[in-house]
């Protein structure tokens, strides 16, 4: 498994996927996976999505846990300002 | 499920060898119209032991060096699978397929990356969907 840290620079949600990136350095974005298709259980995604707006509006850390070649989130954490 | 653009094929027949396609990747951007320099890292974990390999492709000026490690600073760094990148690589398997099967992860600069990967090495022109635009 793998732990990339930043900011959420964007997040790109529609019925059929769900993207956000995530700033980790000034000039560094990468792109993870909420959901695509309708491969995961929406569960997670209900509670991830809010905590994940609420790091956007106001530029919390967040720390994503992946695969190491795997964009799919398997968790997040989000730290406090 | 949509079907995304492969890459044109940067394996050669009778060589099986990792190498050569990122040389093939080096000459083919060498020829495109990027408008700075770019250094691309690829980061290649063995299925095996979990290791990673970076070869680094550095292009500017209408050449392409490439070395087999990292580099300081890369502008896209595209993290897969020995096995994924070769199907890639192969024009067997699209870079975006790839990705949204959590084959592949890709971080840096996000707009160099979808030129060189949907257009300059793409096997033809593509409709690029709407969530990678």
């Amino acid at each position: 498994m793998a732990l990339s840290e930043g900011t959420v620079s964007c997040m790109l949600l529609a019925d059929d996927f769900g993207f956000i990136s995530i700033r980790t350095a000034p000039d560094r974005l990468e792109p993870f996976i909420l959901w695509y298709g309708s491969t995961r259980s929406p569960g997670p995604m209900a509670l991830w999505i809010p905590e994940l707006s609420i790091a956007l509006a106001r530029g919390l850390n967040v720390a994503i846990v992946h695969g190491d070649a795997s964009a799919y989130i398997d968790s997040i954490r989000i730290d406090a300002p | 499920m949509d079907e995304y653009v492969m890459l044109q094929r940067l394996t050669e027949p009778r060589r099986s060898e990792l190498a050569t396609t990122f040389h093939r990747v080096g000459e083919i951007l060498a020829k495109a119209a990027l408008r700075k320099p770019a250094q691309l890292h690829f980061s290649i974990v063995d299925n095996e032991s979990g290791e990673p390999l970076v070869w680094s492709v550095a292009v500017a000026k209408g050449t392409s060096k490439v070395v087999q490690k990292r580099t300081e600073r890369a502008d896209v760094e595209i993290i897969t699978t020995r096995d994924t990148w070769w199907q890639i690589a192969d024009g067997r398997l699209s870079p975006l397929d790839a990705f949204v099967k959590g084959l592949l992860r890709v971080r840096g600069d996000l707009n160099l990356a979808k030129r060189v990967f949907l257009v300059e090495l793409a096997a033809g022109p593509c409709e690029i969907p709407s969530w990678a635009r």
